[in-house]
């Protein structure tokens, strides 16, 4: 997976490849966020320009604290070498054009975040192991 | 013409607090703790739950039997957080 860590800004970013009923893929930067307990956030611009359906609703609680509605998009998403089908949620502040990347959307992997060197990788847990073997 | 995307007849308001409610009343007990972390999808009109470990598998659940439905879903015990604000026309990032 590609992770890398925006020089811009200084945050955690992946890229993704997202689809709705539209026939293309889109690829995307999304902030990896380990604060968002979800799978993922879409701006409301990406969640139109895949032709995401709206799907259901969710109740979820915001980082402002407020429990509400979160209006729910099936789209799916490839990242790694996988392809996941998800129930986005949609980024309400029409301001925000980053999605987000939450840890649900990561569970088939182990994430190394590398503060000191800017460097963020994704791998799988056999793969993990037999580095851990090959260390040993 | 563009087909709306949200279901005749369904109020987005009404449906959320009805789906609330019916979690509040009658799944909280029977589902919290034993499937705490794990997604509940609630139709409202039949009172039925589909549990998934994701919100994309109770939905796909919901929907073999539901397939027209829109479904409430939720995290089973603690509320899933997102990490961006609620929408509010009168929050500071839109003045």
């Amino acid at each position: 997976m590609i992770g890398y860590f925006d020089a811009e800004d200084g945050n955690p970013k992946v890229v993704l490849e997202i689809k709705g009923q539209h026939r293309s893929w889109k690829q995307i930067p999304a902030l990896f966020d380990t604060g968002h307990s979800g799978s993922l956030s879409l701006p409301i611009m990406d969640l139109i320009e895949v032709g995401a359906k709206f799907s259901n609703i969710g109740e979820a609680t915001y980082a402002d604290g407020r429990s509400g509605v979160d209006y729910l998009f099936s789209i799916k998403v490839r990242f790694n070498g996988i392809e996941k089908k998800v129930e986005a949620s949609m980024i309400q502040n029409p301001k925000v054009t980053m999605a987000i990347a939450g840890i649900k959307l990561f569970s088939p992997f182990i994430s190394f975040i590398d503060f000191k060197n800017g460097k963020l990788e994704f791998m799988k847990e056999g793969d993990f192991k037999k580095l851990l073997r090959k260390k040993k | 013409m563009v087909k709306s995307p949200v279901p005749s007849g369904i109020n987005i308001a009404d449906l959320f607090n009805r789906g609330k409610e019916i979690y509040e009343e009658k799944l909280k007990g029977q589902l919290e703790p034993k499937y705490n972390g794990k997604y509940v999808a609630i139709e409202v009109d039949s009172g039925e739950h589909f549990i998934g470990e994701t919100k994309n598998e109770a939905s796909e659940s919901g929907k073999e039997r539901f397939p027209d439905k829109m479904f409430v879903i939720r995290r089973i015990g603690e509320l899933e957080k997102i990490s961006h604000h609620s929408f509010s026309p009168f929050s500071p990032c839109f003045l």
